[in-house]
């Protein structure tokens, strides 16, 4: 425990100072805020009236932006965890100090994860502004907030098995963008393919499973999806840290 | 403290390490030495706990390094070839880190960075950005680095590659003065850092252990030669040489108008210099030389991987 805390002070302290950690949360928190502005304008034309929708509905996963935002940014956050440790050769220095490999992934994983939740924390003041001109349905923001956290442990996850395959940030950031962007398309692809695999493209669809949190609905089920999800992804990290030593 | 056992590693079809056995005592210092390629490094990652084995034990203070890797890594200091450090940490920032994660903590945690920054004299950059630190603080940064913990193995590869002359003079004596209690095992293509620093030196070629033996032994095994440079012929010079008592052999060659003699003694013990000197003066021939050598660590290295 002692050392994870170490591991993870550290991770957490790169993330903060180095510029890269900062563009990201400024490229993050300009698209939320924008697209924040954007529905608030869209849902106060009169054409809008009828659909009577929620703002908060649409901002957690409504829109194209709040996928792509997300999919770059965990990528991104991601992208150095490993790669650059690999390309530098400190990962020599940090596997020959008296640490586990578990404690490794998940100091990263949790460092990683830390800071992406830490970015979303300023989004609150979308609630506290609405809140002032309209009423909210906290329930709605509540639900959509824990559905973001368990996408984004995923997606951190997604983010830090890729980068354990390579040494190159550019390569762990594109491999790990298209995979996530894939994860996503399932439930585009469930229209294409025979009856039996759509139950299946449903059931693993990221789109598919996130689809009621934004309606305020928190269901067991994608917990349990998104939650053993994540776990296997860090299982497979490990066993993929683990593998310089049978290859 | 260290030993190795019929030692194997493969990658894929390549052979790195092929069936090396040595063992290091404690207190010892061991050079490490063979061409690029050789199978050192591949080694030393072996005893370090990075990578395991194809065949073969390593135990570093009687304990396995694949199925005790944790507490073996505890009796360890590494400071793997190329220093990698964290560019972006502080120097007393990383120092810090990599000894609370070596299970240091509090006031022995302070004690410990305060000697090691002493010994590697790096107090003068100890609050700048490992980033801009020249090479030689990194080098010496890592050197600090793998002696945090106070560590019973020193294991460096290449630790004095990049310094400059006075460094390298510094790093030299704080390992000599280190494996007065502790073991270092270290590798280098600097041979005459090797026969400065080392007890013993173990030689690898194609993954295999060409050479192993103490340095004292090498210099006494040693054959040595008298070279005498005089202005002769070449034959007479020869004549009169082998008449000397206790001479084996003698070589004569042309050095720009000079011949040189290469004398050898029939018993290894015997100084011929004097003996060699009195024949010079009967012939009266002009002389420019005469010096004993003995074959250096480098004459070893090039016949051993040159096979």
């Amino acid at each position: 425990m002692r050392t994870f805390l170490t591991l993870y002070k550290r991770e957490l302290a790169t993330l903060f100072f180095t510029p890269v950690g900062y563009i990201i949360m400024c490229v993050f928190l300009g698209v939320l805020g924008w697209v924040f502005w954007l529905l608030v304008q869209v849902l106060n034309l009169p054409a809008s009236y009828r659909f009577n929708e929620d703002v908060f509905s649409i901002l957690f996963g409504g829109t194209f932006f709040y996928w792509i935002v997300l999919a770059a940014v965990a990528s991104a956050l991601t992208m150095r965890l490993f790669a650059e440790e690999r390309r530098s050769g400190t990962i020599e220095v940090l596997m020959t100090a008296p640490v586990s490999d578990l404690a490794v992934v998940l100091s990263k994983y949790c460092a990683a994860l830390s800071f992406l939740l830490l970015m979303w924390a300023p989004t609150a003041v979308f609630v506290i502004v609405l809140s002032r001109f309209a009423t909210v349905d906290y329930g709605v923001v509540l639900s959509g907030y824990v559905g973001t956290v368990l996408l984004c442990a995923m997606l951190t996850a997604v983010g830090l098995l890729v980068s354990s395959f390579t040494r190159s940030q550019i390569v762990s950031f594109i491999i790990s963008f298209v995979v996530i962007l894939m994860l996503f398309s399932l439930s585009f692809m469930q229209t294409v393919v025979s009856p039996f695999w759509r139950a299946l493209y449903s059931y693993t669809s990221i789109l598919e499973q996130f689809k009621d949190f934004p309606k305020g609905v928190v269901d067991s089920r994608p917990v349990v999806y998104f939650i053993s999800v994540t776990l296997f992804l860090l299982f497979c990290t490990v066993h993929s840290l683990e593998s310089r030593k049978w290859r | 403290m260290v030993e190795v056992s019929n030692l194997v590693k493969t990658y894929g079809d390549l052979v790195a390490v092929d069936h090396i056995s040595f063992s290091v005592a404690r207190g010892e210092i061991v050079g490490l030495l063979g061409p690029n390629g050789a199978g050192k490094s591949t080694t030393m990652k072996i005893i370090t706990c990075f990578m395991p084995a194809t065949a073969g034990a390593v135990t570093v203070a009687g304990l396995d390094v694949f199925t005790r890797s944790i507490d073996v890594r505890r009796h360890v200091g590494y400071m793997p070839e190329n220093v990698p450090l964290y560019p972006e940490m502080r120097v007393s920032e990383y120092l810090r880190y990599r000894g609370r994660l070596k299970g240091l903590g509090g006031a022995n945690l302070r004690n410990r960075i305060d000697a090691v920054v002493d010994a590697c004299q790096i107090d003068d950059v100890y609050t700048r950005i490992i980033e801009q630190l020249s090479k030689g603080y990194r080098q010496r940064v890592g050197l600090a680095e793998a002696m945090i913990a106070d560590p019973d193995l020193l294991i460096l590869d290449e630790p004095t590659i990049g310094l400059d002359p006075n460094q390298v003079r510094q790093v030299r004596d704080l390992i000599k003065a280190i494996g007065k209690d502790r073991t270092v095992i270290l590798s280098t293509h600097i041979l005459p850092e090797v026969e400065m620093v080392c007890e013993r030196v173990l030689i690898m070629h194609q993954g295999r252990l060409a050479f192993q033996d103490t340095m004292a032994n090498l210099r006494s095994g040693a054959e040595k030669s008298f070279i005498c440079e005089v202005k002769a012929e070449a034959e007479a010079v020869a004549d009169a040489f082998k008449k000397i008592p206790g001479v084996r052999q003698v070589d004569v060659e042309a050095v720009d108008g000079w011949m040189r003699a290469a004398v050898k003694a029939r018993h290894n013990d015997d100084d011929l210099r004097e003996a060699l000197f009195a024949a010079v003066k009967a012939h009266n021939w002009p002389l420019r030389d005469l010096h004993a050598t003995a074959p250096t660590l480098e004459d070893v290295f090039v016949n051993v991987t040159t096979r």
